[in-house]
Order: C-alpha cells, then sequence, then structure tokens
C-alpha cells in the first residue's frame, strides 16, 4: 500500500511540475515575443522600430490576441 | 430657450454645406518584402505572416474624405467590413497600415485634428496643417488628374513619405492628415503601402460633417512624447 502511494505522490508531483513549467513558458513568451513580433512588424513597415507606434501597437494587440 | 441650445448643440457637432466633395481612397500596392522566406528568423516571420494578412484586408477598406474648400473630415470607411472582418485578429493592423482614426483639417485655422484611440485612451490630437513640404517638378496622371510630386522636409527620416497631390482640385487636404499643399492629395506613398484616389464625387446635396470633438486635447508633439514613454515604460499594459 505504502509503494503504492510513493507511486502515486511521484506521478503527481511530476505532473504538477510539468504543468508549472507549461504555464512557466506561456507567461515567459507571451509578451516579450508580441513586443519582439510588434518591433519587426513596425521596421518592416517603415524602416526602423520607433517610426510608426500605431502600427506597433495594433500588431502587439493582435498577437497576443493570437497566443 | 430650448430651441436655442439644441441649436447651438447640433451647431457644435455638425457642420452643413453645400458643395461637398467625396473623395474615395484605396490601398493598391504591397511590396515583396513582406515575403515569408526562410532567410527570416521566427519573429520576422511571424510579423510578416500578421503584416500579410492585414494587407490583405486592408485592400478590401476604403478610406472617406469628404470636402468643401473651407475644411475636410477623413476616415476608414467601416460600413464595408463585414463582422467577420472586424473579428479579425488583424483587422486592427489593416486599420493602422491605412491611417487609424478620425481626421478633421480646417484651411482657416491651419489645425489638423486627428481622434483616435491609443494606450486604453480616445485622444484628440492636433496639429499644424500646414507643413513643411518640398515640392519637386515630377509629373504624374492619377485618376484623371495631373499631379506633382511633394515630399515632407526630413533629415533623419529613413523611408521618406512620398505626396501627389493636384492643383486642379486647389483645396489644402487630403487622407490621413496629409495636407497643407496647394492642391488636393490624391496619392501617399507612405513606407510599404500605397493609398490612391479610387473615386471622386461631387454632390450638390448638403453633406453632414461630424466633427470629432470628444477625447484628451493633445498636441502632436505631446503625444509623441507619451507614445515613447509607453513603449519604454509600459511593457506587457497595453
Amino acid at each position: 500500500m505504502k509503494k503504492y502511494l510513493i507511486v502515486f505522490m511521484f506521478f503527481l508531483s511530476a505532473f504538477s511540475y510539468a504543468n508549472n513549467l507549461a504555464i512557466k513558458s506561456i507567461e515567459d513568451k507571451e509578451s516579450p515575443m508580441c513586443w519582439a513580433v510588434a518591433d519587426a512588424a513596425e521596421s518592416s513597415c517603415c524602416g526602423l522600430v520607433g517610426c510608426d507606434f500605431a502600427l506597433w501597437e495594433r500588431v502587439y494587440l493582435a498577437c497576443n490576441r493570437q497566443s | 430657450m430650448r430651441k436655442i441650445i439644441l441649436f447651438v448643440f447640433i451647431g457644435m457637432y455638425f457642420h452643413c454645406m453645400s458643395q461637398t466633395n467625396i473623395a474615395v481612397y484605396n490601398v493598391v500596392e504591397i511590396k515583396e518584402k513582406f515575403n515569408i522566406s526562410d532567410t527570416l528568423n521566427d519573429t520576422q516571420k511571424e510579423a510578416n505572416k500578421l503584416l500579410l494578412k492585414a494587407f490583405d484586408l486592408a485592400k478590401s477598406m476604403n478610406y472617406t474624405l469628404t470636402f468643401n474648400d473651407k475644411e475636410s473630415i477623413g476616415s476608414i470607411d467601416k460600413t464595408m467590413a463585414t463582422d467577420e472582418d472586424k473579428g479579425h485578429s488583424y483587422f486592427g493592423i489593416a486599420e493602422a497600415l491605412i491611417g487609424i482614426g478620425q481626421y478633421h483639417q480646417v484651411k482657416s485655422n491651419d489645425i489638423s485634428l486627428v481622434q483616435k484611440e491609443s494606450m486604453g485612451e480616445l485622444f484628440l490630437i492636433e496639429s499644424s496643417l500646414f507643413k513643411d513640404w518640398e515640392i519637386f517638378q515630377d509629373q504624374r496622371q492619377i485618376a484623371g488628374y495631373t499631379c506633382f510630386l511633394a515630399k515632407l522636409k526630413c533629415e533623419d527620416c529613413k523611408n521618406q513619405v512620398e505626396v501627389w497631390f493636384t492643383p486642379d482640385i486647389p483645396v489644402p487636404f487630403g487622407p490621413v492628415g496629409y495636407g497643407g499643399l496647394p492642391g488636393l492629395v490624391i496619392e501617399i506613398k507612405k513606407y510599404s503601402s500605397v493609398l490612391t484616389l479610387s473615386t471622386m464625387e461631387l454632390t450638390n446635396e448638403p453633406v453632414e460633417i461630424k466633427i470629432p470633438i470628444k477625447g484628451i486635447k493633445i498636441s502632436e508633439d505631446r503625444y509623441n512624447e507619451l507614445t515613447k514613454k509607453a513603449r519604454e515604460t509600459g511593457k506587457g499594459k497595453f
């Protein structure tokens, strides 16, 4: 019985750890990734980052909506 | 008294005029640089994917400029957009590629106003209508009008905006806030797209010009400062 409990606890903690990793990965990825995408889109369109805030903002919002 | 108040109220919102022109503009060009090639990194690919979809949508949008000899009002005509279009995440980008907001230009006061949502607020951004243009001798026929090339004087601009205006229609107005030239702006080559006149309609019917009055009043310079600050400090807060 004790063995089953240990195995169960092991799987439970492994699942919890994996789940936390996945959440962290989304949290880490979402905003900075979209920030970079918005920078890249702005740069592609008007030549440099900082040249069209409206476009940058809309790309950032759209990217986050898609994530 | 009630009638007077009502009259003043309506007067603040609307100007009724005769012989108003309605010009409709469309986006007509996409540069090949948005193609998704293997040489791009994942971020650039993602950005170009969004831009390509947005450009496709932008091409189906109309920008309407209503003007007489005193003032103009212009914005993207959203009545043509379907609910499905508006539901797309890249609809907002398509708008940005043309020009977000409602633009109002007044010749006598040298005012160019734009009402637009940005950073979660509604702004009413004011600038000068008559900007510092350099006019060239280059000529082109666009939509049946003889047009001349003008460029904004800008020393540190990497990609300069090119504008084609026609003295055939001697009003200092144009779409997306471009104006202050000795003729109507017929075409704008901005970054990677071209916004060009597709139809012009002259009407003797009185046309209501709804002037934007809501929003936080702010100068263009101050607004640019705010956007710069938002970029530096507002990471993740949009």
